[in-house]
Order: C-alpha cells, then sequence, then structure tokens
C-alpha cells in the first residue's frame, strides 16, 4: 500500500533512525490511537516535527552537552560546506579585478579580498585540523561494522567526486584550448558545460558534507576531543564571518570605483553595482553565517553546562 | 542512580511517572490518564521525548510486550525522584496554602 502523508510512520521520520528503531513503531501506535479516523491537523505534524528534530538534538537543551557539543560543530560543519560553494563562486566573480580597478582605488578592495583568502585558509586550516583529530574515532567505527550503515552515502559522494574531478580535467583541457573571450561568454557550449560543471562541484560538496555529517553523529569522542571540535568550528564560523564582511566591503569598494566590472562591462563605463550572482553568492554566506552561530551559540551553551555540571 | 529533581508539576516527566506510579501504561493511556487527572493533553512528540529521557535516566522501564503498543512502569529510582519531587511540590503548597489561610486537605 502507498504511504499517505498521514501515514504515522512517515510522521517520525524527523526523529533519528537510532531513535526511530527503538521507539518508532510505538509512536506511531500512539499517533494513530490519538487520531482515530481524524486528519492530522498542521499543528499536530508541526509538533512532531519540532520533537524529532529537537532529538536530534538540533533545538533544546534536552540531550547531554556534549552532545549537544557536537551536534554544533556539525551545524558549524554543515554551514562550512555550503560557504565553501559561495567562496568558490565570489572567487571566480573576482576573478582578475586587481588588473582592471584603477589603481588609486585599488586598495581597498584588494586589502578585502586578501582578507577573504586569509580567513579562508585559516577556516580550511582549522577543518582539516578537526579532520584528523576525527580520523581514529573513524577508523574505529568502521572497524566496528560501522561502514554497513556508511556505505551508500560514502559511495554515492565518491561516485560524484569522481564524476566532478572528471569534469575538471575536461574542462580545463577545454578551457586550454579557447580563447579567454571564448572562456568569458562567447562560446555557449563552454558557458554550459561550465555551469553543468559548477552545479556537479557543488553536488559533490553537499552529498559529501551529509557524508560527513553522518559520519560525525556516529563516532566515538572524548568529551576532551568534542571540545577541541567544538572550539574549532568557533573559529571557522569566525573566519566565515570575517570573509562575508569583506566580501561585503569588497562589493562595495567595487560598486564605487570599478561598477563595470560586476558585469564584465567595458572599463570605465557604468553601470549599476547590484549583480543576480553577487546576490546570491552574498545571501549564501549570509545563510552560512547565520546557521554557523546558531550552531556556535549551542557550543557556548553546552560549554556553560558542561562547566556547572549540568544539562 | 539518577540525580534528576523536578520542581514543576506539569513538566512531562512528572506526569508520566504520576500516572505509572498507578500501574504499567502504555503511551496512549499514559496521554488519556494524564488528561483525566491534570486536564493536560499531552501530544506524541512531547509524550515520547520525556518517555525517552525517563527511560535514558532509569526512572522507568518497557515492560514485553508483543504489541507495538509497549507498556511502561515506573522504576525504584523513578518512584524516589517521584516521592521527592512530591515532597517539594508539598513544601511549597503548604506554605502557601497556609499563607492564604487555606487547608491542603478541603482543596483536595
Amino acid at each position: 500500500m502507498k504511504a499517505s502523508h498521514s501515514d504515522p510512520s512517515r510522521m517520525v521520520r524527523w526523529y533519528p533512525t537510532a531513535w526511530r528503531e527503538r521507539y518508532g513503531d510505538e509512536m506511531a501506535a500512539l499517533i494513530e490511537d490519538q487520531l482515530g479516523d481524524q486528519a492530522p491537523s498542521l499543528r499536530f505534524r508541526l509538533s512532531i516535527a519540532r520533537a524529532g528534530i529537537r532529538e536530534r538534538a538540533i533545538v533544546g537543551r534536552s540531550a547531554a552537552p556534549t552532545e549537544r557539543a557536537r551536534t554544533g560543530a556539525l551545524i558549524v560543519f554543515g554551514a562550512w560546506s555550503a560557504f565553501v560553494i559561495a567562496g568558490a563562486s565570489f572567487s571566480k566573480l573576482a576573478e582578475h579585478f586587481s588588473v582592471v580597478v584603477p589603481a588609486p582605488h585599488r586598495a581597498l578592495p584588494w586589502t578585502a579580498f586578501q582578507v577573504v583568502q586569509i580567513a579562508a585558509l585559516v577556516a580550511a586550516s582549522l577543518f582539516a585540523v578537526g579532520i584528523v583529530i576525527a580520523l581514529p574515532a573513524v577508523s574505529r567505527l568502521l572497524r566496528a561494522g560501522g561502514w554497513s550503515t556508511l556505505r551508500r552515502s560514502v559511495l554515492r559522494s565518491a561516485v560524484l567526486g569522481g564524476a566532478a574531478a572528471t569534469g575538471t580535467i575536461g574542462l580545463a583541457v577545454w578551457a586550454h584550448a579557447i580563447s579567454s573571450a571564448q572562456r568569458n561568454g562567447t562560446d555557449p557550449g563552454y558557458g554550459v558545460a561550465f555551469v553543468v560543471w559548477a552545479v556537479l562541484v557543488a553536488a559533490t560538496i553537499c552529498v559529501w558534507a551529509r557524508a560527513g555529517i553522518a559520519i560525525g553523529r556516529r563516532i566515538q569522542l572524548s568529551r576532551r576531543q568534542l571540545v577541541l571540535e567544538s572550539g574549532l568550528a568557533i573559529g571557522v564560523a569566525g573566519a566565515m564571518g570575517a570573509m562575508t564582511v569583506s566580501t561585503a566591503i569588497w562589493w562595495a569598494s567595487m560598486a564605487v570605483s570599478a561598477p563595470w566590472f560586476l558585469h564584465g562591462s567595458p572599463v570605465g563605463t557604468a553601470g549599476s553595482p547590484v549583480d543576480l550572482r553577487l546576490i546570491v553568492t552574498m545571501a549564501v554566506m549570509l545563510a552560512s553565517v547565520v546557521a554557523g552561530e546558531y550552531g556556535v551559540a549551542r557550543i557556548g551553551r553546552s560549554w556553560a553546562d558542561m562547566l556547572r555540571g549540568t544539562g | 542512580m539518577s540525580t534528576q529533581t523536578f520542581r514543576r508539576p506539569n513538566d512531562p516527566p512528572v506526569l508520566i511517572l504520576t500516572s505509572l506510579a498507578g500501574g504499567p501504561k502504555h503511551g496512549h493511556a499514559l496521554a488519556k490518564d494524564i488528561e483525566g487527572f491534570a486536564g493536560i493533553g499531552l501530544g506524541p512528540g512531547t509524550l515520547y521525548g520525556a518517555i525517552t529521557r525517563l527511560e535514558e535516566w532509569g526512572l522507568i522501564e518497557p515492560m514485553p510486550s508483543d504489541d507495538r503498543r509497549r507498556p511502561y512502569r515506573i522504576t525504584a529510582a523513578g518512584a524516589e525522584a517521584l516521592a521527592a519531587a512530591v515532597a517539594e511540590m508539598n513544601r511549597v503548597a503548604t506554605v502557601g496554602a497556609g499563607r492564604l489561610g487555606l487547608s491542603l486537605g478541603a482543596m483536595a
């Protein structure tokens, strides 16, 4: 029988897998008993969804402080993954800007761009340290039979990653065989291929982030390691904030000194500083920063509870 | 042993422990009993969130069941925690009633 939207087993999908395995059937039976023949109201559905998300320790304080620190760090990790996509987009949009901006106006956008690059390097380094700290726990998880639960998402990520790598090589070869003008819009075939490649890379980052979060939720970390990982996450969130502010400064300074660059128009021509690609890039950056700050707030509260010995 | 303390009478864990103190019950029976003695309707999310925590704290335990409607019973630690919560609430209620010149027995 096809599951309907009011199917209780579908309504408990917001809960983590381990919880559903233990309580899912019981809760589905309770939902059936409480609803009878009635269709579930939106409020009823939302209350179950909210409780499921709370059980994942994304909201609320019902989980242990160490687990909330872990969730906070994973939220920052997810936000960083989205930020990487926005950062790559910004990097492409800002390509060669210093060449076209008149020298007297170059200092501010150049400085802002340098801050973005340094903050990106800092965040990537913190991220790498976090992975190194987690590697022994990942190894233990795999040795303890964790591969069976992770296999699907890791293989999917690996396949997409392989496709993205192949696409990158193919696009690079193509790019070297055509002129700069063709690369920048006069060759529609290359333009389409570039968009497809960008979508593929973004999808690869998303599925790897998802696999990383699945692994991060399952590995056994000591309290000290969790504190360390969540401290690194706070650093990454701070770097995301610095990059977003610097990107906004770069945009504003370019809008004043070289608005033509933002549209790819000839040097010195007038133009609006509003560019859809930059708006989308900034929106993704801002959303990532907000999500990252939420993760940091959860880490901060969990640390406070750890110090008090409560929660 | 759990170190959980409950201070509010309408906390879902307190309501569940109070209900189970009267005998084992499954989810729907718990919700109906709580609505009956406290006038509070607990939704599935709230009820099972509290059941999860209470089981983690060792204050309730599931009973063997072939049915999806698994009953729960209060443990010795749960009875102790409920007794402490009731004593705490009783202390506050006694002070409140005394200051208002009321008799708790007459109000029950």
